[in-house]
């Protein structure tokens, strides 16, 4: 079906005193991936939902107890603390059933949204204690309930992290295929036809003669014992239940060419089944594929059916069908018609799935992730997998981590990023396997020698980032925007770790002889470079950022330009004078320990032992441009990243930067300050 | 055992028209004359929606005239099997605007209306002094004048024509202004602010759709320009089907604001179903015939489906003097000639003007020792009553009335919030109604006993949704329990209330609608009397005091008596009395039949 009716979800949560949560509040969208380390409160964040929408939570579990209450409380029912939660809810008026029964909790018509408010509220005694109750509420007004009869139409359904799919898929009952069966409108006559030549053939079965032999052996058997005293007690030999009332009810599903049950596949598959078949039951059913003739004949005598003959197309057994390429306008006519004629009086659901990576081989994590993406059923997935996080798309994540004792809830679904930054960071979150989502802090740099370098440093320094579970993400471009934009949103520590990237200015000729000014970098402060000015592109770069992220405004600028460094660190970026390895040995040799230096480039360069002389002499003098040429040289053929590689085994503190020592010891003090 | 649905649907099965609009499966106008059994249509008409049609949790809605006439449906309803459930709603305009436009979305549109609704109780003084303000005499625009014009301004899609009066105009717009000024409101400006959240807002009117797909109106032509205002919107903007029932004959309060253009007007209107039901179940077709000649018209073709052959028994009964020898000649006559001939009390009725006459008639009977059923109950139309009565049915064992129904009103009355003490106000209602049993022989004790073991008085006055006067009725109420006419009733005579038992029945033109008689008599047929002379010039009020004797006449199955007196007392002196218009057209249209027969 080319067109998507997607289904009611939960826009908005908001929770007061719950379990780990003190006091959050959090915008969401149609799908959402719900991520946080383990214990952080991801189950409770769902169960909080569940509160207000699950039907198959009882009055106990509605009735809260004390370990309920948001941990940071004293003895909270002592002192008749209230714990409130409350969802907003948006995609349900295109549905009447919906609208007919939840308006009165309408907040906002345009879009159309209504609250659903679970409170846990205390009545103070003549004593001095409390009695506690719950209700639930609709929209902003105290005496409209949201009652199980109202959870009928508007539910959740949670699949559990450890879950019996096998066991589910058995039972008669519950199982999502023998449910989606019995939305079909079967003919009884068609059943019993078909009953009736399967009764045939298989009683053919019971005419061989050792099955005879067998039958009236029993019976002489049996008779023997329980002798003339209880009457019709002959008994005989049946192949299957071919009751047709029960004929649907023995359908089982089958995998493969050679038709293995379910029970003999892998546990990962009937999980992924599992999946898809409660999601097909979830979907919105008003709209019938398969029509009976007399029901459809009925239809055509109501007003407004001339849709159905545009809609639907007679097939050999004289059903219904629906057709596959149906307008937008007659789909909703379509729809509004069915409502009010054959309404199923059926709900819609949102579903939300816990861990559905168990058992999962990550390539299927990936399929059932982008399989749930397409329903038109609203999702909540909690999930540790990286490989779902990884294609998440970036205003789906709700990212729940602790700060200041309690836990705190940020999502994505009102972020805005411009196409190319968006993409720039899926794309980046999608290599590095969503890496961003699951440290606790985050050190953001440019390039491929900050990575090997600035984690060793935190060791020489006495701050093993993995301890704190911060990590350094090398996004290999200076373009820091997004990521800063969208560590932000989800909440996380971080600091920016940039070249200062110094430049002089220099008339030069081009290609047409004409003389004009260009910046030229990768080269020392020299007093000839005063002459036409000279600056800091990383300083440039970080006031674009900071403007662009609305952190600060032209004119708190400071104007010297070594007050503007320290100014930015206020806000988190950490910049150098010109690059990362030039930095490491003007402060290695103010520290006497160029000794790493010369070690390194003598034993990685494929060059002489002159051009070892030249490095060495090069890096005394204070010529680090020139030392760094030389190792990007083709003729060492050593490169940068090898030669952090092999720095990042060997440096010392005395090799260490200011400016990172700075960003470094900024990120751990955030990170515990967090907790 | 048939049940009641099935029995009554094969009754409608018989006749075409009526089983045509049972039928009909869209917006649908029914012009239902006097006797064709449109409250049986609209009932199984309901019952077969929701058991059918509707699937829960949609509902829909039923509209009608009076408290007295919900709470009549109700009960026809429960009788025939309805099971409550969720988006029903049967009820009055009034009540219908507030719990469905009004309370719900007031506040989210931000609508100039002061929540929690209070209804202003001192209308009449209000209405005096802009009179006052604006040197206007009381002869000139009457309270009625007013709310007409204010009607007027609602909304703007009917194309009926109305006269309009620019100082009764000049008065609305201050009344409603000064109303605004005091946080009150009114019924029309409920109405109004109803109506117009419909017009403007679309999520307004896609909310009414999906609760009620169904909206079922029944006595159109008493309900005025504001619901067919609603009516006319809802029918151009959404998918909701309309079954709407009424006869514009038997329009007769347009001081209320009713006008029987507006159901001509749906009746013609495209896209509608019209069906007309003809047959007459209880008239013979002679009172049929001739009860046409009162409106003056002679395209109306109602049958009768009944009492086939049966010939008119029609009186023309010339008293001497005064109304007083009027109600001696029922004393003397009719009534004796009545028990002559089997005719039972209950299958009587006087219809007067005024409920003045009708209680010195009252005193006469009650000394001649006729009993008769006076049946001016105003506390009847009060809710809180009308409550009152359906806790004496359940009390009494009547089936009509669940428990559940009583017991969601009376949390209405105790403004209930919170769901925690629910059960035991359910228990201690329920266990109060018990043991009000004891008091079931003495009205009187068992009113009393209510009222204080449900601290009822208080609970109304702590109640922003009611106004004092309801104290006021209740309290009148108990007098007549105590020392008027309810006095050594039993309760379950009350819970009859509304009913003659075995009485004569004595009630005013207006108030006769919908019942039916075997014998009607009509009082005071002078000229100058009825038609009223006052109306005689204006066409449209002439036309109206028609079809107020066209609603006298057919309430009679078979008989009619038509009384006037020659000499009548007035404050000026005594007055020779012509006999009235009407009774001179429908003397003259008798004489005819008897002669083509």
């Amino acid at each position: 079906m080319g067109i998507n009716v997607n289904g009611p979800y939960i826009s908005k949560v908001r929770i007061k005193n719950f379990r780990n949560f003190n006091e959050e509040e959090v915008n969401l969208s149609h799908k959402q991936v719900i991520i946080g380390e383990n214990n952080i409160g991801k189950t409770n964040f769902l169960r909080a939902i569940q509160l207000i929408l699950d039907p198959k939570l009882s009055d106990d579990d509605r009735n809260l107890i004390e370990t309920d209450f948001y941990e940071g409380l004293d003895s909270p029912m002592e002192n008749g603390e209230e714990i409130e939660i409350s969802i907003d809810i948006r995609g349900f008026d295109h549905n009447k059933n919906l609208l007919s029964i939840l308006s009165d909790g309408t907040i906002e018509d345009n879009p159309c949204t209504i609250r659903l408010t679970y409170r846990y509220y205390a009545t103070l005694n003549n004593d001095g204690t409390y009695t506690y109750q719950y209700k639930i509420l609709q929209g902003n007004s105290e005496e409209i309930q949201f009652t199980h009869y109202h959870r009928r139409f508007l539910n959740i359904k949670v699949i559990p992290p450890i879950r019996d799919v096998e066991a589910e898929l058995r039972n008669k009952r519950k199982s999502p295929i023998n449910q989606l069966i019995k939305e079909y409108d079967i003919k009884q006559e068609e059943l019993e036809q078909i009953s009736k030549g399967l009764k045939k053939t298989s009683e053919e079965v019971l005419t061989i003669d050792e099955l005879k032999h067998l039958t009236e052996s029993i019976n002489n058997r049996y008779s023997n014992i329980i002798g003339q005293q209880v009457p019709d007690t002959k008994l005989s030999l049946e192949t299957m239940d071919l009751d047709p009332n029960r004929i649907l009810n023995s359908l089982k599903i089958m995998l493969g060419n050679n038709k293995r049950p379910t029970s003999d596949t892998s546990l990962g598959l009937t999980n992924i089944l599992y999946i898809s078949l409660v999601l097909l039951s979830l979907e919105d059913k008003t709209i019938p594929p398969i029509l009976q003739e007399d029901t459809y004949d009925r239809l055509l005598h109501e007003g407004n059916s001339d849709v159905l003959k545009t809609c639907y197309t007679q097939n050999e057994s004289s059903k219904y069908h629906l057709n596959n390429d149906i307008s937008v306008e007659d789909y909703e006519r379509l729809y509004s018609f069915m409502e009010d004629q054959l309404s199923s009086n059926k709900g819609l659901t949102i579903l939300a799935i816990e861990e559905p990576e168990s058992h999962l081989h990550p390539a299927l994590q990936r399929i059932i992730y982008k399989d749930v993406m397409r329903s038109n059923t609203s999702v909540l997935m909690t999930t540790h997998s990286p490989y779902i996080t990884s294609v998440a798309p970036l205003n789906s994540i709700v990212h729940l981590r602790l700060t200041e004792g309690s836990t705190s809830i940020k999502a994505t679904a009102s972020l805005e990023l411009d196409d190319r930054d968006q993409k720039d960071l899926e794309r980046y979150i999608d290599v590095k396997k969503g890496e961003i989502y699951f440290g606790k802090g985050v050190i953001l740099v440019e390039g491929v020698a900050e990575e090997y370098l600035i984690p060793k440093f935190a060791d020489s320094l006495g701050y093993q980032l993995d301890n704190k579970g911060i990590i350094c993400c090398n996004i290999n471009s200076t373009n820091f925007y997004p990521y800063v934009k969208y560590l932000k949103t989800l909440g996380i520590p971080h600091v920016v770790i940039t070249d200062g990237d110094y430049y002089y200015n220099k008339m030069v000729k081009n290609k047409n002889g004409k003389l004009s000014q260009k910046k030229i970098f990768h080269e020392m402060f020299n007093e000839k470079h005063n002459e036409l000015g000279y600056g800091y592109e990383g300083l440039e770069r970080t006031k674009d950022l900071m403007i662009n992220l609305g952190e600060i405004c032209n004119d708190n600028i400071p104007d010297d330009i070594n007050e503007e460094g320290k100014f930015y660190r206020e806000s988190d970026v950490f910049i150098g004078m010109h690059t990362l390895e030039v930095d490491m040995m003007e402060v290695s040799v103010e520290k006497k320990s160029i000794d790493v230096w010369t070690q390194i480039f003598d034993d990685l360069t494929a060059g002489g032992d002159g051009q070892k002389k030249k490095f060495k002499d090069s890096l005394q003098k204070g010529d680090f441009a020139a030392c760094l040429k030389k190792i990007e040289s083709n003729y060492s053929k050593i490169g940068k990243g090898r030669f952090a590689q092999a720095l990042s085994a060997e440096c010392n503190k005395n090799n260490i930067p200011e400016y990172i020592e700075a960003a470094i010891k900024r990120i751990y003090f955030k990170v515990d300050d967090e907790q | 055992m048939t049940d009641l649905y099935t029995k009554k649907l094969n009754q409608i099965k018989i006749d075409k028209e009526q089983y045509d609009a049972f039928l009909s499966n869209k917006s649908t106008v029914v012009k239902a004359g006097p006797g064709s059994g449109k409250t049986t249509v609209l009932t199984v008409k309901i019952m077969n929606l929701l058991k059918e049609k509707i699937k829960e949790p949609r509902g829909l809605a039923c509209i009608t005239f009076s408290n007295e006439a919900v709470s009549e449906f109700t009960s026809r309803l429960n009788k025939m099997g309805y099971q409550k459930r969720k988006n029903i709603m049967l009820s009055t305009v009034h009540s219908f605007c507030i719990s469905e436009i009004i309370i719900p979305f007031a506040k989210l549109y931000n609508k100039n209306i002061s929540l929690p609704l209070s209804i202003i109780s001192e209308k009449g003084e209000l209405f005096q002094s802009i009179l006052g303000n604006y040197s206007i005499d009381r002869s000139q625009v009457k309270l009625e004048d007013m709310d007409n014009e204010r009607n007027m301004l609602i909304g703007n899609q009917s194309k009926v024509a109305i006269d309009s009066n620019e100082q009764a105009k000049k008065v609305a717009l201050e009344y409603e202004q000064r109303l605004k000024e005091l946080g009150k409101v009114d019924f029309i400006e409920i109405v109004k602010v109803a109506t117009e959240l419909i017009e403007e807002q679309d999520y307004v009117r896609r909310c009414l759709e999906a609760k009620y797909p169904w909206i079922l109106i029944d006595e159109y032509q008493d309900l005025g320009k504001p619901l067919h205002e609603m009516v006319l919107t809802l029918l151009a903007k959404t998918n909701i089907k309309f079954f709407i029932v009424g006869d514009p004959d038997q329009s007769i309060y347009s001081f209320q604001g009713g006008n029987p253009a507006y159901l001509k007007e749906l009746f013609e209107k495209e896209n509608i179903r019209s069906i007309e039901l003809k047959t007459n179940y209880r008239s013979n077709q002679e009172i049929i015939d001739l009860s046409s000649i009162a409106l003056n018209l002679d395209d109306r073709e109602y049958r009768a489906g009944t009492r086939q052959g049966e010939k008119a028994d029609i009186r023309f009964i010339t008293c001497k003097n005064e109304m007083s020898d009027q109600y001696k000649y029922i004393i003397n006559n009719i009534i004796p000639e009545c028990i002559g001939k089997n005719i039972p009390f209950e299958e009587i009725c006087i219809l007067s003007k005024t409920w003045g006459e009708l209680e010195d008639l009252s005193r006469a009977m009650d000394n001649a020792n006729i009993p008769n059923y006076f049946a001016k109950q105003g506390f009847l139309k009060n809710q809180v009553i009308i409550w009152l009565k359906d806790c004496a049915s359940w009390v009494t064992g009547s089936s009509a009335v669940s428990f559940t129904d009583i017991f969601e009103y009376w949390l209405k009355i105790i403004s209930y919030i919170d769901e925690k003490d629910k059960l035991l106000k359910v228990r201690n209602l329920h266990s109060v109604l018990n043991s009000s049993k004891q008091h079931q022989n003495q009205l009187s004790d068992w009113v009393h006993y209510m009222f204080e073991e449900l601290s009822i008085k208080d609970n109304i006055i702590q109640n922003e949704q009611y106004d004092d006067k309801n104290i006021a009725v209740l309290e009148d109420f108990y007098d007549l329990t105590l020392t008027g006419e309810l006095k050594d009733y039993s309760v379950k005579r009350f819970s009859e209330l509304g009913k003659p038992n075995n009485q004569v029945t004595l009630t005013t033109r207006h108030s006769s609608k919908g019942l039916e008689f075997e014998v009607i008599v009509l009082l005071g047929l002078e000229e100058g009397n009825f038609p009223f002379f006052g109306n005689v010039d204006d066409e449209y009020k002439l036309n109206e005091e028609r079809r107020v004797f066209y609603v006298s006449l057919t309430r009679a199955k078979r008989v009619c008596y038509l009384l006037r007196s020659e000499r009548i007392t007035y404050r000026t002196g005594t007055r020779i009395k012509e006999p009235s218009m009407f009774w001179n057209e429908l003397m003259e249209a008798v004489e005819l039949q008897r002669k083509n027969k």
